[in-house]
């Protein structure tokens, strides 16, 4: 049939480093959020650190990639066997016929935070920050393709929180289009003060727990991951999952607001479900974009009713794992992938009644059902949204 | 990949505000002296146009060109803007804020931070609601986007605006990158010959080596080392002189873009190969 397989993927964020970890939190409904935890952060909330410490495995011979988003790439490497599917990927195909995708926010930008907190009395950086290939957009993009060998196309897409989904979307052209077998595809952002710093000044920060789709709900979470995961054209090995359709669009709207009506969302979610040939009926289960802002739950929601019959599982999964940002997108596309394997059906975390502005109810209680085919949201700012179908590999 | 390009695109340099000038300026083989004072494009409200950063502004100016030069509806086209380094003014301005101990941010310039800032510029001030990607690849930032641009247009319906636009950095920044010059320039691809007029090309990924592209002059030369989205400017050059080309751009040390442009007005004969 038809369809870009998910050859090989994997996840760490707040709610667990790897899949295993991942599933427990999620059937044991343990949130991986934690209050204000995070150094370098003076800022009254709680955030989603990785529970892991990055500078362990990190070898010292890298350290001219050395950022918190590389360090934190590179654990998500190594978990779920990732990095030998793709070595047999490379092996497979060669390395000039893989080529790689990055979906970022922040990059690295958190390095260069660091280098301008310690700039020498000339207001130049210190020595250990002179990283030309580090303070830039393309930093974890150059880095995993240096470190996994891929010679093949390599780029980063920075929209916002729909970075990692819009990652999946070009994998997939790229791949129909014939220009390469497989295609490695990263979602990888980090904590860092520009983004906890910048959501406190535009009052999108909760104070406590983010609580998506509740009637207090009062602001996100921030948090972070690495999700990545391996397309390709024909099956290879054990797939995961299928790719089944994508849907993109732009709000006109604002830059840091959504569409009051959910236009950009609703185009978004209509254009892949139409690419997918999947009748919105037949949708299995939904994981939001749900971040607990009061503006964005509301605005999906609304978008949900008016593209979905009523009564199909929905569930925001930042009560987990935090609003990983520009990987969001391919962490949450993963964690809606699993339902498929797993069967298990996240319920909301934080949930205890739902607002009278959410137009479509979510699930507030985990849920065990099979499931052929589930959907993923993601917006981000400037109005940029991402929307993924994936089907069962079987 | 087959497609067809725009005959005419859009351009801003220090010395040079759009495409006529562009040709004008070839044909002299001298760079124009005057120095420009920075765009203002009128598809922003007056407001915006003055508060918006610089690099969105580059951005927006070239698009508005190369949609305004062919004839092409703004609200009409897919989006991809390219851009190496993203907005140094912005991050220089954050992560000097965020070295104070209890940094007050603004949320304007917080959300002038995200990369894809042109992108979400672009949609609102032009009603466009297609897909749009924002997009980084260091020195090969302008092979990626033409890359994008092309399997984009290829699998959808329509027309693909790429606009690829870099300003330069100042100190500190100037020490991790190498952009010296602003500049930005944008063309539009199509899987459909959308007018007469538009060029036949075709895009072939190579797993060979290959050398960068050389503009003519040696003011676009100096140029197109001074910043990365002007690595473009053969593809304009070949534009403005109504004749085949073939150019190459690599993507690293063991492949490259080779882009194959048809003669004026004809379709590429003979297609042999489909990528």
């Amino acid at each position: 049939m038809e369809g870009t397989w998910l050859a090989s993927y994997t996840v760490s964020c707040a709610a667990g480093i790897g899949l295993a970890a991942v599933r427990a939190s999620l059937a044991q409904r343990k949130t991986g959020l934690r209050p204000g935890s995070w150094a370098a952060a003076g800022v009254d909330t709680w955030l989603g650190p990785v529970p892991a410490d990055l500078s362990a495995g990190w070898p010292h011979s890298m350290s001219a990639w050395d950022s918190r988003n590389n360090r934190l790439a590179w654990l998500g490497l190594h978990q779920d066997g990732f990095r030998g599917d793709v070595a047999t990927a490379i092996e497979k195909f060669g390395p000039g016929r893989v080529g790689l995708i990055v979906g970022t926010s922040t990059s690295s930008i958190g390095r260069t935070e660091e280098a301008y907190s310690s700039l020498t009395p000339e207001g130049r950086f210190g020595s250990v920050f002179l990283q030309p290939a580090i303070h830039n957009p393309h930093s974890t993009g150059a880095f995993l393709a240096h470190v996994l060998g891929i010679s093949g196309p390599t780029m980063t897409i920075s929209t916002a929180c729909s970075s990692s989904a819009k990652a999946l979307a070009s994998a997939d052209r790229w791949l129909r289009c014939g220009i390469v077998n497989a295609v490695v595809v990263a979602g990888v952002d980090s904590l860092c003060r520009s983004t906890i710093y910048g959501f406190e000044s535009l009052q999108l920060v909760s104070r406590g727990l983010c609580r998506p789709f509740d009637e207090h709900r009062d602001g996100l979470n921030i948090g972070e991951a690495a999700a990545l995961a391996l397309l390709t054209r024909e099956p290879l090995g054990t797939p995961r999952a299928r790719l089944l359709g994508y849907g993109e669009s732009c709000d006109a709207y604002h830059m840091s607001s959504p569409h009051p009506e959910g236009i950009g969302a609703r185009l978004a979610m209509e254009q892949a479900l139409h690419r997918a040939g999947v009748d919105p009926a037949d949708v299995g289960y939904v994981n939001l974009h749900g971040t607990g802002t009061r503006g964005n739950d509301s605005v999906e929601s609304l978008a949900l009713a008016a593209i979905l019959p009523p009564g199909i599982p929905a569930s925001s999964t930042k009560g987990w794992t935090g609003h990983a940002l520009g990987a969001a997108g391919l962490l949450e596309a993963v964690l809606a992938m699993e339902v498929l394997t797993t069967g298990l059906l996240p319920g909301n975390l934080n949930l205890e009644k739902t607002g009278g502005d959410i137009a479509y109810p979510v699930i507030d209680d985990n849920l065990e059902a099979r499931v052929d085919v589930v959907l993923s949201n993601s917006f981000g700012f400037g109005g940029n949204n991402c929307v993924l179908v994936f089907g069962r590999a079987d | 990949m087959d497609l067809f390009i725009a005959p005419r695109a859009g351009i801003w340099c220090r010395s040079v505000p759009g495409w006529d000038q562009f040709c004008a300026a070839l044909a002299t083989g001298e760079e124009p002296g005057n120095r420009l004072a920075e765009p203002l494009p009128d598809l922003l409200p007056a407001r915006e146009a003055r508060r918006a950063p610089l690099h969105v502004r580059l951005a927006i100016e070239a698009g508005t060109q190369a949609c305004r030069e062919n004839g092409v509806v703004m609200s009409d086209v897919m989006t991809v803007f390219a851009s190496a380094m993203g907005d140094h003014q912005i991050t220089d301005y954050m992560c000097r804020t965020l070295a104070d101990s209890s940094p007050m941010l603004s949320p304007t310039r917080f959300h002038h931070s995200v990369h894809n800032a042109a992108s979400g510029y672009w949609s609102i001030s032009a009603g466009n609601r297609l897909a749009s990607a924002a997009i980084a690849a260091l020195s090969c930032t302008f092979a990626a986007g033409i890359l994008e641009a092309a399997s984009l247009a290829v699998s959808e319906p329509g027309t693909v605006l790429l606009i690829a636009h870099d300003i330069p950095a100042s100190s500190p920044l100037d020490a991790v990158c190498s952009t010296r010059q602003p500049f930005a320039l944008a063309f539009l691809v199509s899987s459909q010959r959308i007018a007469p007029q538009w060029r036949g090309m075709r895009l072939e990924y190579r797993e060979t080596s290959s050398p960068w592209p050389t503009p003519e002059p040696g003011w676009l030369q100096k140029l197109a080392m001074d910043n990365e989205c002007a690595r473009g400017i053969p593809l304009l050059e070949a534009l403005a002189g109504h004749r085949p080309a073939t150019l190459a751009w690599p993507l690293n040390e063991a492949a490259h873009l080779r882009l194959q442009l048809g003669p004026g007005a004809g379709a590429l004969p003979d297609p042999t190969s489909s990528v």
